[in-house]
Parts: structure tokens; C-alpha cells; sequence
């Protein structure tokens, strides 16, 4: 099972997407974040969820996935995740479940 | 001998706090990696002794190292802090209303200062750093409140919620509270973007000055406060008090430690490091410092005196 850290909360199924820059990404994207800094959310104000191996539930990029209402978990191990996989994602239970 | 350990309320390489006993007093560090200059220790110390005054009544230790870090009197750490607002959630409203009261003090100053920023009139420069001296004190006198109660804070709101909660309960009640009017504010201003630096002083952010503020919410409801504290009430009466404790002061602890975070490094610190930067550019001209000197070094005294001779010539 793969878990972590809840900081928006909120259900949602979708493709995983490993973020890249420039990309748009909608709301069937469950996009995958290395770092967790307040200008990457800005930018990922559209996608269904975000997924960060990094981050805590006081920083700043969590009060603002928060702000903008995009679930978010932190501290997830991402490791058996692939681009593509599709996922269904219960923030407020901390989980991830592969589909 | 410095005894090191680390807390759980901030992440891995954040979270080192030491302890060390200097001619019999106690002392602790809980930002040891951040190195401060002369100038922000000198301005610091007279902020956090007010801190200490205000929130205990009575003179705390402050001293730095070799190394420049700041070591503070052990009532000022996190975990006390928390144990005594949780006690006493009256004083961190106090507390906090003062940090509002004092930035709602500094706004029209920037403001002020703002209309003529780019100058290099002595006079003016000497009148500006006098000021905004006096500003890095107001904000630092609720540092400890401000920032370093934040994360444990939070850490013990979270930890008791999915104790008596269960984990989903909670973490749709916590994530309530995540949330601030200077974020609403900043996104307004196009003031989002975190500053990752290893300076955390007046050189902290390199962005130009943008003033904005926007007082926080004091006192936060969410619809789910009658089920949780039913739940609480029900289940778990020991642990009523301090759910009501942290209750009142969590949602306006998120707001204050983010409106710290924007205020720093979009609004004071810029402003601050702009005219020391046009202060810098007079004394390297006029052989009082080298270029790669860095002007803090110098210290606020120091730096009024150049100001001084360079205004009398």
C-alpha cells in the first residue's frame, strides 16, 4: 500500500503524470513532485492531485495546494509508481491504490 | 559539550536542536545552520528579550557562538512554547495581535521608503536604515512565537485529531485550518514562489520590495467543529483541554507563520537589502569597506558612523 502525509484533502482517480515543466496538466492527472515549493503548485493548479516524496504539512506549498483545493499528500513513496499508472487517490485516508 | 538531537515537527536536515550549558546557564539552538551577520545578532538580541519579557516576565539568555548562531534561553523553545500556549491560549493571541500591531506599524514606513528606493541621497540613506533597524527589531520580537512554536504546534494538533479522530476525521478537520489571508493576499499581489536561500537574514530574497499585508483571522469555525468536539466530549474527555487549547490557536498560528514567511521575503527583507546594498555602493566608493565585504559585518553603529562621515563631507 502506499501511503503518506495528508494536506489537502479530497478523492480522485487518474493517470500518474511525473511532473515536467511546461506541461499542462487537467484534472485527470495525478502529477508526481519531487520538490514541494510554492511555485510548482502555482502551476499545477489544474491537475486531479499531487503526490510529493518531499514537503511536510506546515509548509508553504501545502497551504497552498490547500488555497487552491488540489488534494495533496506528502512523504510518498513513489517508488512502484510509473508514468501512466492509473490510480485512485483518498488524500484524507493517505492512500494511493493502484488500479 | 553540545548535546544534539532532533525533533519530528520539522523535515530531516531542518530539524537539528542543540543544547549546551555555557557559566552555568542552560542555552539551546534550534536553526543551527543558520549563521547570522553582526548586525542581525545585534538587532535580534533586543527583539528576542522583549519576546522572552513579554512572554514570561523576565530576562531570558540570548548569546552567540563563534559560529555566529543564535543560542537562546530553553523556556524559548518550541516544545515549551507549545506547552505553555496550549496552557494559556490568551497569551498567543496576545503575542500574535502584537506581531500584527507592530507589522501594521512597518507598512507605512516601507511605503514611505518605497517612493524614493532607488535614492542615493546620504541623508535620506542614514534616515532609512535608522528606520528599518528599528522595523527588524518590532518583527523579531515575535520570533519564537511567530515561527518556532509553528511546526510543533501543528505536529501536536495533528497527533491528538487522529488519536481521537481516526485519520480521515482528522485530516479533513486539520486541513481547515490550513489556510491564511496572506496567501489569498499574495496571490493577488503575484507573491507566490518560495525562497530557497541559505541566508536567512536581510539578504534573504533577492526579489524586489512588494508591499502587501492582510491581517490574519483570529478566530476560524469550519462546519465540522460540533462533530469533532462532540467526538472529543465522548471519547476522549482527558484530552479536552488540550484539544481547545490548540483548537484556539493553531488555525492563527498557520496564519501568522505564513504571513512571517511572505513578509520577510517579498516585503521587509527586499526593501531592507536594497538601500543596505545603496549604502554598500557609498562605503566601497569611498574606501570604507571592500566590494566582497559584506556591510552587516559592520554592524549597526558602525555603519551610522560611516554614514556619518560620508554626510559631514
Amino acid at each position: 500500500m502506499i501511503t503518506g502525509t495528508c494536506v489537502s484533502p479530497g478523492e480522485v482517480k487518474g493517470r500518474v503524470r511525473f511532473f515536467k515543466e511546461g506541461v499542462v496538466y487537467t484534472n485527470a492527472d495525478i502529477v508526481i513532485l519531487e520538490s514541494w515549493l510554492a511555485q510548482d503548485i502555482l502551476a499545477l493548479k489544474g491537475a486531479g492531485a499531487l503526490l510529493s516524496t518531499k514537503g511536510s504539512l506546515t509548509a508553504h506549498a501545502s497551504i497552498l495546494s490547500r488555497e487552491f483545493g488540489i488534494p495533496a499528500l506528502v512523504k510518498v513513496d513513489v517508488s512502484s509508481l510509473q508514468e501512466g499508472d492509473e490510480v485512485f487517490v483518498d488524500t484524507a485516508e493517505e492512500l494511493v491504490e493502484k488500479k | 559539550m553540545i548535546k544534539k538531537s532532533k525533533d519530528k515537527a520539522r523535515p530531516d536536515g531542518q530539524n537539528e536542536i542543540w543544547e549546551r550549558e555555557v557559566d552555568g546557564k542552560q542555552y539551546i539552538c534550534e536553526r543551527p545552520h543558520y549563521p547570522w551577520k553582526k548586525l542581525e545578532r545585534e538587532l535580534h538580541v533586543i527583539g528576542y528579550k522583549f519576546e522572552g519579557k513579554l512572554l514570561y516576565g523576565k530576562d531570558v539568555n540570548v548569546m552567540s557562538d563563534d559560529f555566529t548562531r543564535e543560542w537562546i534561553d530553553p523556556c524559548l523553545s518550541s516544545k515549551v512554547l507549545v506547552d505553555t500556549f496550549t496552557e494559556n491560549p490568551n497569551l498567543y493571541m496576545y503575542a500574535c495581535l502584537g506581531r500584527v500591531k507592530n507589522i501594521n506599524k512597518i507598512i507605512p514606513i516601507l511605503k514611505k521608503i518605497e517612493l524614493h528606493k532607488d535614492s542615493n541621497d546620504i541623508p535620506q540613506l542614514k534616515e532609512d536604515f535608522i528606520d528599518l533597524c528599528q522595523c527588524f527589531i518590532d518583527f523579531y520580537s515575535f520570533t519564537f512565537t511567530g515561527y518556532f512554536a509553528y511546526d510543533e504546534m501543528i505536529l501536536r494538533f495533528q497527533t491528538l485529531l487522529k488519536k481521537v479522530l481516526g485519520k480521515k476525521l482528522a485530516n479533513q478537520y486539520i486541513t481547515e485550518f490550513l489556510q491564511a489571508e496572506i496567501t489569498k493576499e499574495a496571490i493577488k499581489h503575484n507573491a507566490i514562489g518560495t525562497t530557497e536561500a541559505a541566508d536567512r537574514g536581510i539578504y534573504y530574497s533577492s526579489v524586489d520590495p512588494i508591499i502587501f499585508y492582510k491581517e490574519p483571522k483570529v478566530f476560524h469555525e469550519t462546519a465540522l467543529d460540533q462533530e469533532v468536539l462532540l467526538k472529543f466530549m465522548e471519547k476522549s474527555p482527558e484530552n479536552l483541554k488540550e484539544f481547545l487549547g490548540l483548537r484556539s490557536i493553531a488555525p492563527l498560528a498557520v496564519q501568522i507563520s505564513e504571513e512571517g514567511q511572505y513578509f520577510e521575503s517579498k516585503t521587509f527583507l527586499p526593501m531592507f537589502r536594497l538601500r543596505l546594498e545603496k549604502i554598500k555602493d557609498h562605503f566601497v566608493k569611498n574606501g570604507m569597506m571592500k566590494q566582497d565585504e559584506d556591510i552587516r559585518d559592520l554592524g549597526k553603529e558602525k555603519i551610522l558612523q560611516n554614514l556619518e562621515v560620508l554626510q559631514c563631507n
